[in-house]
């Protein structure tokens, strides 16, 4: 099929197709470009800064979520929850580590013994070989 | 002021109404006739002007209840700059620079055979129900692209999506038509 009959047929879409927003979103969209770039034009001796709407309304956002949050909280209390979390977290990496070298040491210690057995059996077998040997002799 | 008020005084024949369209309506027109005749002011001007005409004369044929005032007159302003770019193909001696010119060449000079006309009104219930069938996305791209007639580049920024992505896509899409209607 090609392009040219394609744009032809097109002149007979359905309606209920048209019913969107597409060139009005475009045109939106430029308008809010070009305000957007009268609002970034440098700051010239007698020209009033205007602040756009929209980072007006961050601005207060922000504002708010500052009063919220953080204004409500004085600093000393600010600072105790804090260091009550900063504790918290050395706490458990503490825990960790405590848990950490118990097993270790266990571990160490099970090798001592089973290192100290191996070596009385050979011992112990030794000891028969060379008595064995020498009842032999005589 | 509403569609229905603009419509109620241009259906009494009351030039006001005409004003009212035109200050409602005039840069949806514009920005649709500028997307299918390029830069050529004079032309966006005619088309623009064809359209408020066409309206006037057939006003009272509009059925607010198929379509809303808008898609009417994005309808008609589509349909009067795909013909005006059909009269730059025919009077090739007009001036035009080479980017209209090359748009028009594409436009087919459509026969009026009957059985062209049927073929041609079986293919497009086969459209509609193909872009029925896309996803949004694809829909708005094949809009854009084969109704509105916009660039490639134009439309990336309006999805944006970068132009090799919306080339693509479109080259998938044409693949999908073209095995759809089985023909060349």
């Amino acid at each position: 099929m090609t392009e040219n009959y394609l744009i032809d047929l097109m002149g007979d879409l359905d309606t209920k197709f048209l019913e969107n927003e597409y060139p009005e979103r475009d045109i939106q969209m430029q308008k809010t470009i070009a305000k957007r770039k009268r609002t970034l034009t440098p700051f010239k001796k007698g020209n009033v800064f205007v602040i756009s709407d929209t980072l007006y309304r961050t601005i207060n956002e922000q504002r708010e979520l500052y009063d919220n949050i953080v204004a409500y909280e004085p600093v000393s209390e600010r600072a105790a929850h804090a260091k009550a979390q900063v504790k918290e977290k050395v706490d458990a990496v503490q825990a960790k580590m405590k848990a950490l070298v118990a097993v270790v040491s266990g571990i160490v210690a099970m090798l001592v013994v089973i290192i100290s057995l191996v070596r009385m059996v050979a011992k112990k077998k030794w000891l028969s070989k060379l008595f064995g040997k020498r009842v032999q002799t005589a | 002021m509403t569609d229905e008020e603009i419509l109620s005084l241009i259906n009494k024949k009351n030039q006001l109404g005409l004003s009212l369209l035109a200050e409602k309506y005039e840069k949806l027109l514009v920005y649709i006739a500028a997307g299918i005749l390029g830069n050529h002011v004079r032309d966006i001007e005619e088309c623009v002007n064809d359209t408020y005409f066409k309206f006037w004369k057939n006003a009272e044929k509009y059925d607010y209840t198929k379509a809303s005032l808008s898609t009417y007159l994005k309808v008609i302003v589509r349909n009067t700059a795909i013909n005006r770019l059909r009269d730059v193909k025919r009077h090739e001696d007009r001036t035009h620079t080479e980017d209209v010119a090359e748009l028009a060449s594409v436009l087919p000079d459509v026969s009026v055979n009957i059985e062209n006309q049927m073929m041609r009104r079986e293919n497009v219930k086969k459209l509609n129900k193909m872009i029925a069938s896309l996803p949004e996305k694809d829909r708005e791209l094949m809009i854009r692209k084969y109704y509105y007639m916009q660039s490639s580049k134009v439309i990336a920024h309006a999805m944006s999506m970068s132009v090799t992505a919306v080339d693509s896509r479109l080259s998938r899409l044409r693949t999908k038509m073209k095995n759809e209607f089985q023909l060349i």
